[in-house]
């Protein structure tokens, strides 16, 4: 019975393994396995020789006939199945060894009947455990081993144990061998206290760095406040001293008018006449009076101009108590933690694993990721903290004097404590979230900006919305680099010294303050430098911004229906000059054109490297220029401008540079060279000037518009190349409207692109297509006073005019080069009595129409 | 007979030993190489209840090459024509030598259960599967009954 079970089990396993050792193309035991690619084996002889046919260089598997390609020796190629191999090998083995079991063994002798070898199975221990001992099946005396279930005679008991003697002592060495293992982590786990020490180090030196940076802030602050006093002291001083000359004066001439009447009367032999009487008794009856006032105080002392220290304690201490936060991260990734909260927690570290960063947060506005922006942030606090409050009374006001009350109030108290309208919901809640406050200052000075000259010039009486307007910038715009934070704190003492001249000092860029007064209170902004982070805020407040949208596209244009300038009669044109060549009024492709404020016109005659002038009705007037990269030389110059110099703005395309000549075309000043980095320039096309002067280039190959100072100073970039809004594909033309925003027409993309001038995306206008409205690689755009922006619609080969919020309003332009035709007009220009002029590039020539 | 291949031995010894359900396969007395097969009509199809007669033969070349079967008993399907000659990749392009007697006719019943119209040997009949498979259907049961039907 038990025999009987036991021969079946054996069969079975037997079965197993036997047909894992067959060849399935001759059903046999393998003969030298070959192993194919696709994992399958079979015989290298006859089957896989078998399988290949003639001179076929290919071998399909018959399992799953995948192709293989044959080695070169042929099947005996493939490698051997080492595994397959050693089963056959083994199975040899055993049946040397074992030979003398055989008949006891009870083995298969159904499985090998098939065989010419007498085999012996494999030894199930399954079946083993049954009877005898399980290794050498002899019955003899058995002893259940101690350490397995295993049923097993005396030799091979000791055998056994030997065996588990020795798997103990590998596995002994195995540890030995991890040991070293764990002294590393060990390692390691010192290496990280060193770490954390150098961090915990690291962060204690910021933190002493930067409270020690604030210190010295405060003390320059002190300073600041402390030559503020002086100042003042200095200025009550002089005017008392004057008021003292003043009476000393009178003292003066009372006491010699007194004398000279005494002497008169007292002298002898003097004869009076009644007609001096009556002269000295009107002068005493003057004197009397003038006495009398200064004995009833009716003419008064320069008054007591009160002189305190205002400041919000609190508020200060408050900043200084929540100032600064440990935090720890986990991971070597430090996040610029963006906290308007400035709690104070450290959050200890215990896993080993991690590594932790310490990292101070610095409390900083949503919309900068700048590397330090709690400081500035903190110290345009200190700045507004604790500013001098001058209050007089207002009689002393008198407009003669240079450093009226007026002046200091202008520049001294903060928005906060003094001002209208505008200002009420600081004044309403001086303690809003830092971040509230920040958003609120950010749209106000989007709005202010847009609207900023308009409104200021209406309310002069309000120095201090100016003065607010700076502040707002400043603290929503915070720079980069801390030597601009700097700047912005001697531009705050240079006012301090000298405040009636603020206005002049601040607008140093440009010649004519006056005629500006308005714009410059609106700050351009020797602060804004950073633009990168103020693109991010756009992203962060597109809400805010979406709310604003409406307001960002209303100009005049926008609110009647037909501008002064006629444009819907235009479409003949009323002159055209020029045709290819390089003599006078001949053009070689010209590109960009200006008008001067002489209303001459300025073309850039671009494969002729020169620039051309002619007057309003194309007489030729100058031309200069030539080809070269020297001072005064252009290569394919593109884009001109004017500026409100009169400065000739040109770009160099091919020298990837910008040349400012001033109007009799004189070289004054080149910038810019070939490069992605800011200020560098690939390839750049148009650009136009603002009021103020600076300086707005479209880099084509960059994708970005970049923003120059006017003499030439790195100011600004904005835009990357893409799709999307804000980003550009080869913008080429730029105008900036009267109500300051930019209009880019980005080719590429077919639109035209509206900014803020800080380029803050607002709009975008026009699609793709021919229709009216729809834009094909626009290239020149010009906007009237009005707002109507009109643009060269270069590849439908037309000008249409926009609105300035982007409705269509009227187009006129063919293709063809006869007259009112354009073949690939490039740029327009308006003269001051609302005609545009055209440069048609590949007719060569100009039109006006 | 010189030497008949250890596979074939194999295959007819496995094939006595386990035959495959609903078939069976015996060689022919005197010659090791031809046999005799039974195949019964697959459930579910028209050919169930018929027990089909095949022969096949092992060539020279086997396992190299393709066996040779085909239909004893008039079948009407079509991939089978009139000659009982069978459309089955297996035994012509596809062969493999991994493939063996037992699974060639696992294949050809599989065959039975689900005619290839789109890939025919008999043009009539797989016409006829096409435009109307019932009638088709209703026809081999037919001849099923007619020719097949158990002795």
């Amino acid at each position: 019975m038990l025999e009987q079970e036991e021969e079946e089990e054996l069969t079975y396993s037997l079965d197993d393994i036997q047909k894992l050792l067959q060849c399935s193309i001759c059903l046999d035991r393998f003969k030298q396995p070959k192993l194919l690619p696709c994992q399958h084996t079979f015989c290298q002889e006859p089957c896989l020789e078998g399988l290949v046919r003639g001179y076929s260089l290919n071998l399909k598997c018959p399992e799953c006939r995948a192709e293989h390609r044959l080695p070169y020796n042929g099947v005996a190629g493939f490698p051997n199945n080492l595994t397959i191999k050693s089963f056959l090998d083994l199975r040899r083995k055993r049946t040397r060894n074992d030979s003398g079991d055989v008949e006891r063994g009870g083995g298969a002798g159904a499985a090998s009947a098939d065989c010419g070898q007498i085999e012996q199975p494999v030894p199930s221990t399954a079946a083993a455990s049954r009877s005898g001992c399980a290794n050498c099946n002899r019955e003899t005396f058995l002893a259940k081993c101690s350490h397995c279930t295993q049923i097993l005679c005396e030799p091979c008991t000791k055998s056994h144990i030997e065996q588990v003697r020795n798997d103990v002592l590998r596995l002994v060495s195995q540890l030995r061998r991890g040991i070293p293992r764990v002294s590393n982590v060990l390692s390691v786990v010192d290496d990280k206290a060193e770490q954390f020490k150098q961090r915990a180090e690291v962060a204690k030196a910021d933190v002493t760095e930067v409270i020690e940076r604030f210190i010295m802030e405060l003390r320059s602050r002190q300073r600041l406040l402390h030559n503020e006093i002086d100042m003042f002291l200095l200025g009550e001083i002089r005017s008392l001293t004057a008021h003292k000359e003043n009476l000393q004066v009178e003292i003066a001439s009372i006491s010699s008018f007194c004398q000279t009447v005494e002497s008169t009367f007292t002298q002898p032999d003097a004869e009076v006449s009644s007609d001096i009487v009556k002269t000295f008794r009107e002068q005493c009856v003057q004197f009397m009076e003038r006495v009398r006032r200064y004995e009833d105080g009716s003419l008064s002392l320069p008054s007591e101009r009160s002189l305190r220290f205002l400041m919000e304690e609190n508020r200060l201490s408050d900043v200084i108590s929540n100032f600064g936060e440990i935090s720890s991260v986990a991971g070597d990734e430090i996040t610029t933690a963006q906290n308007d909260t400035q709690s104070q927690e450290f959050t200890p570290v215990s896993s080993h694993e991690s590594t932790p960063d310490i990292n101070i947060s610095r409390s900083q506005s949503e919309a900068t990721s700048s590397p330090s922006p709690w400081r500035n942030n903190a110290s345009s606090y200190l700045r507004d903290e604790g500013r001098l409050h001058m209050s007089s009374p207002s009689s002393y006001q008198t407009p003669s004097s240079p450093r009226s009350a007026r002046s200091w109030n202008a520049d001294y108290s903060y928005p906060r404590t003094s001002l209208p309208s505008a200002t009420s919901d600081d004044a309403a809640a001086p303690r809003r979230s830092l971040q509230e406050r920040r958003r609120q200052h950010y749209s106000d000075s989007r709005i202010s900006a847009l609207i900023g000259g308009r409104v200021f010039l209406n309310d002069p009486q309000s120095p201090g919305a100016g003065r607010r307007r700076t502040n707002i910038s400043r603290s929503f715009s915070i720079p980069e680099e801390p030597y601009h934070s700097d700047s912005a704190l001697t531009l705050s003492r240079s006012r301090t010294y000298t405040p009636g001249d603020s206005f002049l000092e601040n607008d140093n860029e440009n010649p004519s303050p006056i005629g500006h007064m308005g714009t410059i209170t609106r700050s351009r902004p020797t602060v804004r430098f950073n633009n990168i982070s103020d693109e991010e805020t756009d992203s962060t407040d597109s809400e805010e911004m979406l709310l604003q949208v409406t307001n960002f596209e209303e100009n005049e244009s926008t609110h009647i229906a037909n501008s002064v300038n006629n444009y819907q009669s235009k479409g003949r044109s009323l002159i055209r000059f020029g045709q290819r060549g390089n003599d006078t009024m001949e053009f070689t492709w010209p590109r960009g054109i200006a008008v001067t404020r002489e209303d001459n016109i300025l073309i850039a005659d671009s494969s002729n490297h020169r620039v051309q002038i002619f007057d309003q009705t194309g007489r030729f007037l100058k031309s200069f220029g030539s080809y070269g990269h020297c001072e005064g030389e252009f290569d394919c110059l593109a884009g001109i401008s004017v500026n409100s110099f009169g400065q000739i703005i040109i770009v160099d395309r091919y020298n990837h540079r910008i040349q400012v000549f001033d109007h009799h075309g004189h070289f004054v000043l080149a910038f810019g060279e070939e490069g992605c980095d800011h200020g560098q320039l690939l390839y750049p096309w148009g650009v136009a000037c603002d009021r103020m002067g600076f300086i707005y280039v479209c880099d084509k190959e960059n994708h970005r518009i970049q923003v120059f100072q006017s003499n030439g100073n790195f100011v600004r970039a904005f835009g990357f190349p893409g799709h999307g809004p804000g980003q550009f594909e080869n913008p080429y033309y730029l105008s900036i409207s009267p109500d300051s925003k930019v209009y880019v027409t980005d080719s590429n993309n077919h639109r035209i692109q509206v900014f803020s001038i800080y380029g803050d995306y607002l709009f975008s206008f026009g699609s793709p297509g021919s229709m009216q409205g729809q834009l094909r690689y626009p290239k020149g755009i010009v906007i009237d006073p009005q707002g109507f922006v009109i643009v060269a619609d270069s590849g439908n080969n037309r000008v249409q005019v926009f609105h300035g919020d982007g409705r269509f309003n009227c187009m006129f332009g063919a293709y063809g080069s006869e007259s009112g035709q354009f073949k690939g007009l490039e740029d327009v220009a308006l003269l001051s009595n609302g005609n545009i002029v055209v440069s048609d590039r590949e007719n060569h020539r100009i039109q006006i129409f | 007979m010189a030497g008949l291949p250890r596979r074939i031995i194999k295959e007819t010894q496995r094939l006595m030993a386990e035959p495959v359900p609903g078939i069976s396969a015996s060689p022919d007395e005197s010659n090791a190489r031809y046999f005799h097969v039974l195949v019964q009509g697959p459930k579910d199809s028209p050919y169930e209840g018929g027990m089909f007669k095949l022969e096949l033969f092992l060539p020279e070349e086997y396992p190299m090459s393709a066996p040779k079967v085909r239909f004893m008993t008039k079948i009407y399907h079509p991939n089978i024509d009139k000659l009982g000659r069978i459309c089955l990749d297996i035994l012509k392009d596809k062969w493999s030598p991994a493939l063996q007697i037992r699974t060639v006719l696992l294949s050809i019943q599989a065959l039975l259960s689900a005619p290839n119209p789109d890939d025919p040997l008999a043009n009539d009949v797989a016409e006829k599967w096409k435009v109307d498979e019932k009638a088709a259907i209703e026809e081999a049961r037919n001849w099923t009954r007619k020719y097949a039907s158990a002795q």
